[in-house]
């Protein structure tokens, strides 16, 4: 197991960002799901799942977190936490939790885009002829994405490692000595990324052919949230991933913000124009 | 629904901000008989109201008819900002 050190600080300054995320994740599975109570698309009652699930995945994360915080400050400077602590059992619930729901979420926003896959690419060829073996093999492929996201707790031990983390007082500051390299964390952003690249190679062409600002945030948000995903598995390589990966999330759920809060000023110019043109 | 948003798209971007029945018709590449089933729709959720003058039957969309719309339309742009077909 590869320990990184992370100073306190720093180690709450990422809760922040989670929170930070999980309120927009929230605010794209709220208006996904009222596209879908409009047009009765799966597509889009998959987004909403998909973004309600990442939400819940960082809210988690984020209680943990912070709770974990509170007592690593009291417990400080000599903190020796072990598995029969509270601390340890916040920190295990806030990590688990968060890797098993947000895997679900990313599974569910891979699968969003099966449907249009398959529908475009063989309707080139065959017309329709074959529309009801696509539906089927959709179905198919449903249950196989969502039991991917299982292998994230498969991969738990079922006898947790004794001192996993370790509070230390360095002269400046202090420090938090986390597991970060361990094999349900590596199997979680593995996954992550498999689906998030997938993800962005079905969004890639959207913006190729679209040419909006609005699809390019989309992309780049995914994008962002992919570095994310791989920067966090080369943590054991160097420190400087970990502030790089928190860094390329912020951004990744602030382009998504921007996006919504973009979609909302064009129509509000939009009403104002034509309302301008009447009188 | 499709039709429904592509009956208000059209009433609402109509110059005179109301349009005749033969304008949607063509326009929504409609029949008769589910025009006018649209059309009772419409009226029914207030969307739209008739104006009559001179004989002639125009309809024009009402405000909660725009609001619908204003709200359908950052709907559609956030699908298709994902590559989603609403």
């Amino acid at each position: 197991m590869t320990y990184i050190i992370i100073p306190l600080w720093f180690y709450e300054f990422g809760s922040l960002m989670y929170f930070l995320s999980s309120a927009v994740a929230f605010l794209v599975s709220y208006f996904s799901f009222r596209l879908y109570r409009y047009s009765g698309s799966r597509q889009h009652l998959f987004l909403s799942a998909a973004f309600a699930f990442i939400t819940l995945g960082l809210v988690i994360l984020t209680v943990g977190n912070v709770i974990s915080y509170f007592n690593f400050e009291e417990c400080k400077p000599n903190c020796k936490i072990d598995p029969t602590d509270a601390t340890y059992m916040w920190i295990r619930l806030g990590n688990y939790g968060y890797y098993f729901t947000s895997a679900i979420g990313y599974a569910l926003l891979a699968l969003s885009y099966f449907k249009i896959n398959f529908k475009g690419s063989m309707r080139s060829k065959l017309k329709n002829k074959i529309n009801s073996n696509i539906k089927l093999k959709n179905k198919r492929l449903i249950l196989p994405v969502l039991f991917l996201p299982l292998l994230t707790i498969l991969a738990i031990p079922a006898i947790p490692p004794a001192f996993d983390i370790t509070i230390i007082l360095a002269p400046q500051q202090t420090y938090v000595l986390y597991p970060f390299v361990n094999p349900y964390f590596q199997t979680f952003h593995v996954l992550s990324s498999i689906f998030l690249a997938y993800i962005v190679f079905q969004v890639l062409p959207t913006y190729l052919r679209c040419r909006e600002r609005l699809c390019l945030l989309v992309l780049l948000s995914f994008l962002s949230v992919l570095f994310y995903h791989v920067l966090m598995f080369a943590v054991a390589m160097h420190p400087i991933c970990f502030a790089l990966a928190h860094f390329s999330l912020l951004a990744g759920f602030g382009m998504l913000l921007l996006m919504l809060v973009k979609v909302g000023v064009d129509e509000h110019e939009r009403s104002k124009i034509k309302n301008a043109s009447h009188h | 629904m499709q039709v429904i948003t592509d009956i208000l798209r059209v009433v609402e971007g109509s110059s005179s901000n109301r349009v005749k029945p033969t304008h949607i018709l063509y326009k929504a590449n409609l029949s008769h008989k589910l025009l006018k089933d649209h059309i009772n729709t419409l009226l029914q959720k207030g969307f739209i109201e008739v104006e009559i003058e001179k004989n002639h039957t125009y309809y024009k969309i009402t405000e909660k008819g725009q609001k619908f719309m204003s709200e359908f339309r950052k709907l559609e742009k956030l699908s298709q900002a994902f590559g989603l077909p609403v």
